[in-house]
């Protein structure tokens, strides 16, 4: 039992202290065939049986050179060493391609140890000068520029076709063949016009390393990094950055330059070349929720709060997590019950040094105004997944909410504004419903229709018909009287033939009553009078507006009135008789010529 | 007997009587609700016959029960096929456009329906909550307040409206002229009183007129959801003045080919293709 335990704590130990020993390596990534360079082997303790064979693939040069370090710290009263070994070679590469190093072995407190693997690419060297040439045949006196001196800006974009909202990284790179350059300042970054920006890298120091370009290898500075969102769609172009960097010119036949001083400086200003990025909007139709995010996310929520109560302030926490437009998510849609107070959502984020790596946290205060139970519907929130360019649909949790009464029932009337009365507000406004029956009704404009001439002109007819109409009828009663004006002067006759008859048989009652008679109707004829209208003055009245004389009107009335005496009051007057039936006669015949002339002036 | 006078008075007054209810009665007959016949002379050929009236109703009731079921784009569909075009009919278009989203063709039929029946409150409300969710927000040029409270108050009746009017003061006018002309007493008074009655009914026969030629005054909406609109009737060498989006309502004044010169409503002007948008008073309508 025992044996085991200690062979199992010294496994553990030996796998420790194997995590915490290693050998590292160090050396180029890039080299050029033909090119002398280092490469180290450190170990952070001191080891024994260092083994390392240079492989069928490069040339040893030189080596291997060991060098030790020891450092010694007091850090609280706690005494601590550490060891540094340090295993030097130099190597030349025999071939172009892509090369992995053979490991390093040795032994640590009896465990082996290896190096992890290091790959080395070589490139195949130019036919212009490398700084090793240079360096070998520094006899020469050169003080001008080295005609070959390449120096420029590169504007690294890892991804130059975007969907909007997708977040790309930019490297600012000043790639170089030479090492003469001192210094780097007046940097002019671009304004990202149509991106969201943020520096994603600001050394401090430069440090430079090499990198292949095309087939070359360079000395490189990493100037800067940005992470870029492009918010508009379209061509949005990266403008050029400016760079002005002092480059040391020695001249050899300086006696300062032994000294590596430099007397010369000069200043070149780098332009990088202005870039397109195109920017394709998202694939339509956006889901409703959609917030804006491009990459991968996911979602949790919660309750700040397992019990609520009235009046009270509670928080539902929405977190969105994973890796994209972080910063630029909007915030998702609660539906929270009509009786919640809401306030305004609060934004934070927490994001790593990799500014599209990190969650955003949105916080919804509100106060529950009214007891009972509620549900907070589960949220849902969509983003568009470029590497499978669809939209996906995050789903948060249905949360049930019991919202208990406040145990002091005073304070109800403290917010009495929002428990007791509250205005009618508008939870939504839409359009006003359908029309179920069909009313027909269409537009009609009567005035284009023939239709309505036609009426007019039945108008007009039926107008000038009901003249003619009318005016019949006045004429036939006018007729009437002038056939009754016609025959009155025959009638009147008649009636004194009758007359004249009971004079001869002496019948004075009754002559004189037809004479009578006689009078009054052809005057009541003639002037076309009714019954009642037959009184003496009347008939003066009309004769004279008839234009009849006036010693005539006399005549007439004084028969008249002795006809009327004559029947109510009976005399002998025999010869008066024969004379008032002449005087009847004449009468009658001179207003008839009377009122024919009266007609002929006058029409009427 | 012979109560001539009388006669003549009360004859005529009959005849007065009996034409202005008559035109009373038709002029009611064309404000109601439920005059089944289309007006429109050209279109009158367009009468639906028997058949035509049973296969409408059972379209409308097939789009009622998708609507109700906010099948939205079967409602349309079946709406569609119903011609000619009521004020019911453009008003549920309008909705079920707008509920299914496409929100110019709600436009459309709403303006369409207003046509018909301008002071319909709840088309007026439904133009104008759609009118709020358009990008486009154009300046309409102020009207003299006092212009407009006429307009409206003429408005209130339809042409036709006007138009009977217009008959029942002619009806009333010529009444007058037999009877004066039968009595034989013109004064001058009198004259003076049908002259005015002949004013009423020119007038009012003119707003019936005035009513039709604003009718139709080349209303369109814009279809596209965006339509550039140029100083020239082509694409090359124009420029281009401004960009209209779907349901902006504008007027057409004038056309050159496949091109068409419309107004904003504050005024400004332009070229653009007749593609681009669709007018409110069709062939159908």
């Amino acid at each position: 039992m025992k044996k085991f335990i200690t062979i199992l704590i010294s496994l553990l130990l030996g796998i420790i202290s194997n995590a915490q020993t290693k050998i590292v390596v160090e050396s180029e990534k890039y080299v050029y065939k033909d090119e002398q360079f280092n490469v180290n082997f450190i170990i952070n303790a001191k080891v024994s049986d260092f083994k390392w064979d240079v492989g069928e693939d490069f040339n040893l040069v030189w080596g291997p050179q060991k060098g030790e370090q020891k450092s010694i710290s007091i850090i609280n009263g706690k005494y601590s060493s550490t060891v540094k070994t340090t295993y030097t070679y130099i190597l030349k590469a025999k071939k172009t391609g892509l090369f992995t190093l053979p490991l390093a072995r040795a032994k640590y407190e009896g465990k082996d140890i290896e190096s992890e693997p290091f790959t080395i690419q070589v490139l195949d060297a130019s036919s212009s000068q490398t700084e090793e040439k240079t360096n070998a045949t520094n006899a020469q006196k050169t003080t001008a520029v080295d005609s070959d001196e390449k120096m420029f800006l590169l504007v690294n974009i890892d991804k130059t076709k975007l969907v909007l909202g997708e977040a790309v990284n930019v490297d600012i790179k000043l790639y170089t063949n030479t090492t003469n350059i001192s210094d780097v300042d007046m940097p002019k970054f671009p304004s990202f016009n149509g991106f969201w920006s943020q520096e994603a890298y600001t050394p401090n120091k430069l440090q430079w390393e090499r990198e292949p370009y095309k087939g070359k290898l360079y000395n490189v500075i990493r100037i800067r990094s940005y992470t870029l969102i492009p918010q508009q769609l379209g061509d949005l172009e990266i403008e050029p950055i400016t760079l002005s960097c002092r480059i040391l010119r020695r001249s050899d036949d300086d006696i300062f330059s032994v000294f590596g001083v430099a007397s010369e400086y000069e200043r070149k200003l780098l332009k990088s070349k202005a870039q397109i990025v195109k920017v394709s909007a998202l694939p339509s139709p956006v889901p409703i929720d959609f917030g804006a995010g491009v990459g991968q996310f996911s979602l949790s929520d919660k309750l700040d709060k397992d019990t609520l109560t009235i009046h009270e302030a509670a928080s539902l926490l929405i977190s969105i997590e994973g890796k994209g437009n972080i910063s630029l998510l909007d915030a998702p849609i609660v539906n929270f019950p009509k009786s919640f107070e809401k306030y305004d959502v609060k934004e934070s984020q927490q994001l790593t040094a990799n500014v599209t790596v990190g969650k955003k946290i949105f916080e919804y205060p509100f106060i529950p105004r009214a007891e009972g139970e509620y549900v907070i519907p589960a949220v849902t929130y969509s983003y568009y997944d470029v590497s499978t360019n669809s939209y996906i649909r995050l789903r948060g949790a249905e949360h049930k909410i019991v919202v208990l009464k406040d145990s002091t029932a005073t304070s109800a009337s403290v917010y009495n504004n929002y428990d007791k009365k509250d205005k009618v507000n508008d939870l939504a406004k839409d359009i006003r419903y359908i029309i179920r029956n069909n009313d027909n009704k269409y537009i009609s404009f009567i005035i284009k229709d023939k239709i309505y001439y036609i009426y007019l002109l039945v108008l007009f007819i039926l107008s000038i018909i009901a003249y003619f109409a009318l005016n019949r009828i006045y004429s036939n009663t006018a007729d009437v009287v002038l056939l009754r004006n016609k025959i009155a002067t025959k009638m009147a006759k008649r009636r004194l033939k009758k007359a004249f008859d009971y004079l001869q048989n002496d019948n004075k009652q009754l002559f004189y009553e037809n004479l009578h008679r006689a009078m009054l109707d052809y005057a009541a004829d003639k002037l076309n009078l009714k019954s009642e209208e037959l009184s003496k003055e009347n008939i003066a009245y009309q004769f004279i507006d008839k234009s009849i004389d006036g010693p005539l009107i006399d005549r007439y009335i004084i028969l008249l009135e002795k006809c009327e005496e004559a029947r109510y009051a009976p005399n002998n007057h025999d010869i008066q008789m024969n004379l008032d039936y002449d005087e009847a006669e004449n009468i009658i015949v001179a207003i008839d010529k009377g009122l024919k002339d009266h007609y002929n002036n006058f029409g009427v | 007997m012979f109560r001539i006078n009388y006669y003549k008075r009360v004859i005529s007054l009959i005849v007065i009587l009996f034409i202005s209810v008559i035109c009373v009665t038709k002029g009611a007959f064309a404000q109601q609700v439920g005059s089944n016949i289309v007006r429109d002379s050209s279109s009158l050929e367009k009468l639906s016959l028997d058949k035509g009236i049973d296969s409408s109703k059972l379209l409308w009731d097939k789009a009622i029960k998708a609507y109700e079921l906010s099948n939205w784009q079967e409602a349309i569909d079946a709406w569609e096929a119903i011609k000619p075009r009521s004020f019911a009919l453009c008003y549920n278009l309008s909705n079920a456009y707008y509920k299914n989203g496409q929100i110019a063709k709600a436009v459309l039929y709403a303006e369409r329906a207003m046509k018909i029946n301008p002071q319909n409150e709840d088309i007026k409300y439904n133009l104008n909550y759609i009118n709020t969710e358009l990008v486009d927000k154009i300046d309409q040029i102020p009207q003299f307040w006092l212009k407009l409270a006429l307009f409206d108050l003429i408005n209130h009746f339809s042409s036709d409206f006007w138009a009977y009017t217009a008959l029942f003061f002619i009806a009333l006018l010529l009444s007058l002229v037999v009877y004066f002309s039968l009595k034989h007493n013109f004064t001058s008074m009198r004259l003076f009183f049908i002259g005015f009655l002949l004013l009423i009914a020119l007038s009012s026969y003119l707003i019936s007129f005035w009513q039709l030629s604003n009718y139709d005054d080349s209303t369109a909406i814009i279809m596209s959801k965006t339509a550039v609109v140029r100083s020239a009737p082509e694409s090359v060498n124009s420029k281009e003045l401004f960009i209209l989006h779907e349901g902006t309502k504008v007027y057409v004044s004038k056309e050159s080919g496949q091109w068409a010169n419309i107004v904003l409503a504050d005024g400004r002007q332009g070229w653009l293709p007749k593609s681009k948008f669709e007018m409110v008073l069709d062939t159908n309508n």
